[in-house]
C-alpha cells in the first residue's frame, strides 16, 4: 500500500514537472524588456542593441529608465557608470557602493537617498521589486545572479571595468545603453589622453632605468598583519608597468588574487620603491609604523625614503575604480619625478572630478580635498 | 506515510506564493493573476527552485539512509564519507577549468563523489585498529580532508573576479540561481538514482546484515551494495552539482524517519525522502524570505539540522521503534 502511495506521489511529481516546464526555449537576452513605467527620455531612439562585456547582444526598445545596479563588487562599476549624466536619473536601485572608507555616490547624486537600497546578496526576486527595465552588473555575477534575471525576462548588461582596455570597451557599451555615444567618447578620451601622456614619456626608458617597484597591500585582522602582492593581470600591476616601473613580484604570484608575502621575501627583492596600499586602516599611519620598524629600516626603499602610502580619497587610487587614472599619474610622478616634475595631484584630482562628475571647485574643496590621503605631495 | 506526502504537497503549494515580490512573505493569488512579472517569477524561478529543493532533500536523505544502513553506522552521510567533498572538488574543477556544460559538471561531481566514497571504504577496510564504525568515520574524515585541501588549491588558482565568487557561492549551498534548464539537467540522474534506491529498499534490511547472513537470505551482498551506493552517489552528486554543499540533511533526516517509522528500511527510506524534501523546501523558503538578501541554504540546513539533532538526541523516553 505504502509502496503504491509513494509511486503515485513520484508519478504526480513527474507530471507536475512536465506540466510546469516551459514549452518555449529559455528566454534569450534579446527578449523585449518589461515596459518602463516612467516616460522614455526625449532623446530615446526606438530599438537599439547593446553589446556587453560577455559579447551578448541585448536589445532595448527605449533607453532604460529604471536601471538597477546589482551584484557583488559594485562600487567600482557604479563610479564608472556615474560618469554619464543619465545615471543619477535613470538608476532606481543599487546595492552597496561603499568600501569601508566611505561612499562616493551620495556626494554626486542628490537623489541617492530616494533610491532603493539592495542587499549585497539580493537575488532576482529582490531585484524584481524595483521593476527594472535593465540590470547592470559585473560579468562575474553572470552565473550566480544573471541567469535568474534573464529567466524572468529582465534584460541584463554585463560590464567589467577591470583594466584600461576594458574601460574603453565598457564605456562604449554604456554609450550605447544611454544612447549617448558622445559622452562615452569624451570619457574614454579623458582616460586615453592621460595614458598617452605618461606612456610617451616613459617609452624611451631602458629596463635599468625602470625602478624595481613593489606594491604591497597591508591588511590587519585581529592584530595579525599581512602583506600581499597582486597578480600580474590586475590594475595595480598595470599601473606600475604603464608608469615605467618593474614589478618585482612577477614570479611570486602564480595565483589570481592577492598573495601573502613575508618580510623575508620583501628583503630578498629589496625594491627601489615600495607603494603601500591600505583599504581599511589609514595608510599614512601604516607607512609611519613601517618606517619606524627597525627591520623595515634595513630596506633600500625605506632608507631612501621611497616608501609611499598609495594616494586615495574616498577610495584608494590603486583599484580598477574610475580613479585609477589618478593613481597612474601619481605612481608615474613617484617613480620618475624627473620626467613628471610638475605633477600636482590635487589639481589633477580636481580636474578629474570636474570633467567626469561635473563637480565644481567648491564641492571638490568640501567633499574630496579633506579626504585626500597617502603621500599626495 | 500518506500524511507526510500530503504535507509535502501542501508545503510545496504554499511555497509557490512565498517570496520577496511584490513585498516580503506572500504573493497574493490576485496579484499573481494580474502581474506579469509575478507570473514569470513563479513559473520561471520559484517552481524550478522548489522542485530542485524537493529533489535535493529526497536525494540527500535517501543517500544518508542508504549509507547508514549499509555501513552499519548511524553517523555517516554523504558529507562524512568524502562524497560531498569529492563532488565539490569535481564541480569546482569544472568551474576553474571553464567547463560550463551541466552534464560535464554532474559527471565530474559524480566521478569524484564515487572516488571519495571508494577511498573512504578502502581505507576503512585497511585500518588495523578500532571497530568498523570508528574506522569508517576516521577514513571519511581523512578523505574529506584530502578533497577539501585539493579544493583549497583550486580556490587559490581560481580567478577571484569570476571563478572564486562562483565557487564560494556554490560551497555555501543555495538554490537561488536555479532555472528550468538546470533543474531538467539533473532530473534524469536523480530520478534513476532514487528509483533504484527506492525499489531496493527492502533489500537494504538484508544488506545491513553481515555477508554470510545476507547471502543465506538470498542476497548478493557485494553486487547489491555496490549498486545501491552508486545509485545514491549519482543522485547526490547530481543535486550537489547545482545546489552546492548542503549539509546535515543526510545525517538527521534518516534519524528522524527511524524515530517515526521504526528501523525497517521499507519505511525509513520513503519516509526519509519525504521528510527530507519537506525539510529542504522549508529551509529554502526561509533562505529566500527572511532577509532582503538570500541566506545560503547550507547555513540554514546546518543550523536547523544541528538544533533538531541535539533535541532528538537528548530527548528522554524516545527510542527507535524495533
Amino acid at each position: 500500500m505504502r509502496s503504491k502511495i509513494l509511486s503515485i506521489f513520484l508519478l504526480a511529481f513527474l507530471l507536475v514537472t512536465g506540466a510546469c516546464t516551459p514549452q518555449a526555449a529559455p528566454p534569450s537576452p534579446t527578449t523585449a524588456p518589461i515596459a518602463p513605467t516612467a516616460p522614455p527620455a526625449s532623446n530615446a531612439k526606438t530599438g537599439f542593441t547593446v553589446t556587453d562585456a560577455l559579447g551578448r547582444q541585448v536589445t532595448f526598445q527605449t533607453v532604460p529608465q529604471r536601471i538597477v545596479l546589482a551584484g557583488k563588487a559594485l562600487f567600482m562599476v557604479a563610479d564608472a557608470i556615474y560618469t554619464f549624466p543619465e545615471a543619477g536619473k535613470n538608476i532606481v536601485a543599487l546595492g552597496s557602493t561603499t568600501q569601508g572608507s566611505g561612499n562616493f555616490i551620495p556626494m554626486i547624486d542628490p537623489t541617492f537617498k530616494a533610491k532603493i537600497s539592495l542587499d549585497m546578496s539580493a537575488g532576482a526576486e529582490q531585484i524584481a521589486v524595483a521593476k527594472p527595465d535593465c540590470v547592470i552588473m559585473k560579468s562575474s555575477n553572470a552565473q550566480t545572479l544573471g541567469k535568474s534575471l534573464e529567466a524572468i525576462h529582465i534584460p541584463v548588461v554585463y560590464l567589467d571595468f577591470e583594466t584600461p582596455d576594458q574601460y574603453q570597451r565598457d564605456l562604449k557599451t554604456l554609450g550605447q545603453l544611454f544612447q549617448n555615444p558622445d559622452r562615452a567618447s569624451q570619457v574614454a578620451a579623458f582616460y586615453q589622453d592621460q595614458v598617452n601622456v605618461i606612456s610617451s614619456k616613459v617609452s624611451s626608458l631602458t629596463d635599468t632605468q625602470k625602478p624595481k617597484t613593489l606594491v604591497l597591500y597591508y591588511s590587519s585582522q585581529n592584530g595579525t598583519v599581512a602583506f600581499n602582492v597582486p597578480p600580474m593581470g590586475w590594475m595595480q600591476t598595470l599601473l606600475v608597468t604603464t608608469a615605467g616601473g618593474t614589478p618585482v613580484w612577477q614570479d611570486a604570484n602564480p595565483g589570481s588574487g592577492w598573495t601573502k608575502v613575508s618580510l623575508e621575501q620583501v628583503a630578498a627583492w629589496n625594491p627601489d620603491v615600495i607603494f603601500i596600499v591600505s583599504y581599511f586602516s589609514p595608510v599614512n599611519d601604516v607607512v609611519k609604523q613601517l618606517k619606524a620598524d627597525p627591520q623595515w629600516q634595513a630596506l633600500a626603499a625605506v632608507k631612501n625614503n621611497k616608501i609611499f602610502g598609495f594616494a586615495s580619497d574616498v577610495y584608494s587610487w590603486d583599484e580598477p575604480d574610475s580613479r585609477w587614472i589618478l593613481g597612474l599619474s601619481w605612481v608615474a610622478s613617484k617613480l620618475h619625478p624627473d620626467l613628471f616634475p610638475n605633477t600636482d595631484v590635487s589639481n589633477e584630482a580636481q580636474t578629474f572630478y570636474q570633467q567626469l562628475y561635473g563637480m565644481d571647485a567648491a564641492a571638490f574643496q568640501k567633499n574630496i580635498q579633506p579626504l585626500l590621503t597617502g603621500d599626495i605631495h | 506515510m500518506l500524511w507526510l506526502a500530503a504535507f509535502l504537497i501542501a508545503i510545496f503549494l504554499l511555497s509557490v506564493f512565498f517570496g520577496r515580490y511584490p513585498g516580503p512573505l506572500l504573493t497574493s493569488p490576485g496579484r499573481l493573476a494580474s502581474d506579469e512579472l509575478a507570473q514569470r517569477l513563479v513559473l520561471n524561478l520559484r517552481l524550478p527552485r522548489l522542485l530542485t529543493a524537493v529533489l535535493l532533500g529526497m536525494s540527500l536523505s535517501a543517500a544518508g539512509a542508504v549509507f547508514q544502513m549499509i555501513f552499519g553506522n548511524p553517523l555517516v552521510e554523504p558529507g562524512f564519507l568524502g562524497v560531498s567533498q569529492g563532488a565539490s572538488f569535481g564541480a569546482a574543477f569544472c568551474i576553474v577549468f571553464a567547463i560550463h556544460s551541466a552534464w560535464a559538471v554532474q559527471i565530474s561531481a559524480a566521478t569524484f563523489g564515487l572516488l571519495g566514497l571508494g577511498l573512504s571504504y578502502w581505507m576503512a577496510r585497511r585500518v588495523r585498529f578500532g571497530g568498523w564504525v570508528l574506522r569508517l568515520v576516521l577514513a571519511g574524515i581523512a578523505v574529506s580532508a584530502l578533497f577539501s585541501s585539493a579544493l583549497g588549491v583550486l580556490k587559490y588558482i581560481a580567478d577571484p573576479l569570476s571563478q572564486l565568487p562562483e565557487i564560494t557561492f556554490w560551497l555555501l549551498g543555495g538554490l537561488s540561481s536555479i532555472t528550468w534548464p538546470q533543474f531538467l539537467s539533473i532530473l534524469p540522474a536523480v530520478l534513476v538514482g532514487l528509483y533504484i534506491v527506492y525499489r531496493m529498499r527492502w533489500r537494504l534490511n538484508l544488506l545491513s546484515l553481515n555477508d554470510e547472513t545476507a547471502f543465506s537470505l538470498g542476497a548478493a551482498p557485494g553486487r547489491e551494495r555496490t549498486l545501491l551506493l552508486i545509485a545514491a552517489v549519482v543522485a547526490t552528486s547530481a543535486v550537489i552539482s547545482v545546489a552546492g554543499m548542503v549539509t546535515w540533511v543526510g545525517l538527521i533526516i534518516p534519524h528522524i524517519a527511524r524515530r517515526l517509522f521504526s528501523a525497517d528500511a521499507r519505511y525509513v527510506l520513503p519516509a526519509s525522502m519525504l521528510i527530507g524534501a519537506i525539510f529542504t523546501v522549508i529551509c529554502d523558503d526561509l533562505a529566500r524570505v527572511i532577509f532582503p538578501g538570500e541566506i545560503p541554504l547550507g547555513i540554514l540546513t546546518s543550523l536547523i539540522g544541528a538544533v533538531v539533532f541535539i533535541l532528538l538526541m537528548i530527548r528522554q523516553g524516545n527510542s527507535i521503534k524495533e
